[in-house]
């Protein structure tokens, strides 16, 4: 658009800026390689190791360097020196002076047996990332309820969408999945917009912290939502 | 809905190729991909040959071995490769770092998902099996864009 354009298109309001690209992976890469399981596997993975699932941030160190281990692996780098070196100080201003994260996730009680949820808040210092939503909106990450679904039918029939009923609840959105239809959902709930537009879509600091410490491969879970007439 | 048609049409044509079957496919190269007919003309080889002239233009360069392009103009918006294989999905696809190409491979792998939804016909195990092969050819798609943008930043 030439300049002249701009403004003609400015006055009659149909003019906006265009887009900054700031999302880039939080981390320095986008998780590749992860557990690839089934959901009957997933479900007695939850309930064999509920610590892991209540805390998954728990030794998140450790899980963030076997992932990008896993990461070079997958584009046939070798895990050298240099590699580790630029990770490390690229995930240096990603912790705090004392070496925590800058932001905390705690799990949500929930009613139902095949529903997780966490709440993850921004504790600092520094701004929050941003993440983008499906039309290329930035919002930021935090504070963000994360749900992860573990029934992936969701039917209107046999109670079989009560999981999901009672995560809706949780992200107050009826159609949180209309634009990520995969089992685990980042929504912020601190967002001056509406419905799909507080939806994250990757890249996602959120979404891509979450499959690093549950080391899962969210896109081969699709939540399939059957309705019956 | 043709890009994702294009993507379809060659997973019907491998889903029972035995090279997709491993899980981080290392037999996978160009030569034993099979590339289904192109239903546009305009999305065919380029090629005198005519047992493949009729098959479509793959999202890599088949003159390699392995996956690769010969540049990135190769793949981003304005070239015949994008019309077919990315179009309306991504129309501005000019990746500067891997979470575009991340983007990229997530935006198919959805309209994968929800095209399959839609089909009353397949079974659930068919449908997996749609899916499995699928996000096989996205994620070498992904690694082939990557591996070139890495190609061009380090000349």
């Amino acid at each position: 658009m030439s300049r002249l354009d701009a403004i003609i298109a400015m006055h009659a309001k149909d003019y906006s800026p265009p887009k900054k690209d700031r999302v880039v992976p939080y981390w320095g890469f986008y998780p590749r390689r992860q557990r690839k399981i089934t959901m009957p596997t997933l479900r007695k993975d939850v309930k064999s190791r509920p610590g892991f699932y209540k805390n998954p941030l728990n030794d998140f160190k450790h899980k963030l360097n076997q992932s990008a281990r896993l990461w070079a692996d997958y584009n046939d780098y070798e895990w050298s020196d240099r590699l580790r070196t630029s990770f490390g100080k690229l995930w240096q201003k990603l912790f705090d002076s004392e070496g925590n994260l800058r932001f905390t996730c705690e799990a949500i009680d929930t009613e139902h047996k095949n529903l997780l949820a966490w709440n993850l808040e921004w504790q600092g210092p520094g701004q929050a990332p941003f993440t983008e939503t499906d039309d290329g909106t930035l919002i930021k990450a935090f504070p963000s309820i994360v749900v992860l679904l573990l029934d992936n039918i969701v039917e209107d029939i046999d109670g079989r969408n009560e999981h999901y009923r009672e995560a809706t609840k949780l992200v107050k959105d009826d159609e949180f999945m209309v634009n990520h239809p995969f089992i685990l959902c980042a929504v912020n709930i601190d967002s001056a917009y509406f419905g799909q537009d507080r939806v994250h879509n990757i890249v996602s600091p959120i979404l891509d912290t979450m499959r690093i410490a549950l080391d899962l491969e969210i896109y081969d879970l699709p939540v399939e939502k059957t309705q019956h007439y | 809905m043709t890009v994702i048609i294009n993507w379809m049409d060659t997973i019907s044509a491998n889903k029972n190729n035995s090279h997709f079957d491993d899980p981080d496919y290392p037999l996978l190269t160009p030569s034993v991909v099979i590339l289904p007919y192109a239903r546009d003309k305009s999305a065919r080889k380029k090629t005198t040959s005519t047992i493949t002239r009729t098959q479509i233009k793959p999202f890599y360069d088949d003159r390699y071995k392995t996956f690769r392009l010969n540049g990135l103009k190769q793949i981003t918006c304005g070239s015949t490769k994008h019309r077919i294989w990315i179009g309306t999905l991504y129309p501005k696809f000019n990746p500067k770092h891997e979470g575009h190409i991340a983007r990229l491979e997530f935006k198919i792998k959805r309209e994968l998902v929800q095209y399959l939804q839609q089909d009353k016909c397949l079974t659930v195990e068919q449908k997996q099996k749609y899916l499995r092969v699928g996000y096989t050819l996205v994620e070498v798609f992904g690694k082939t864009i990557f591996n070139t943008m890495l190609g061009e930043t380090n000349e």
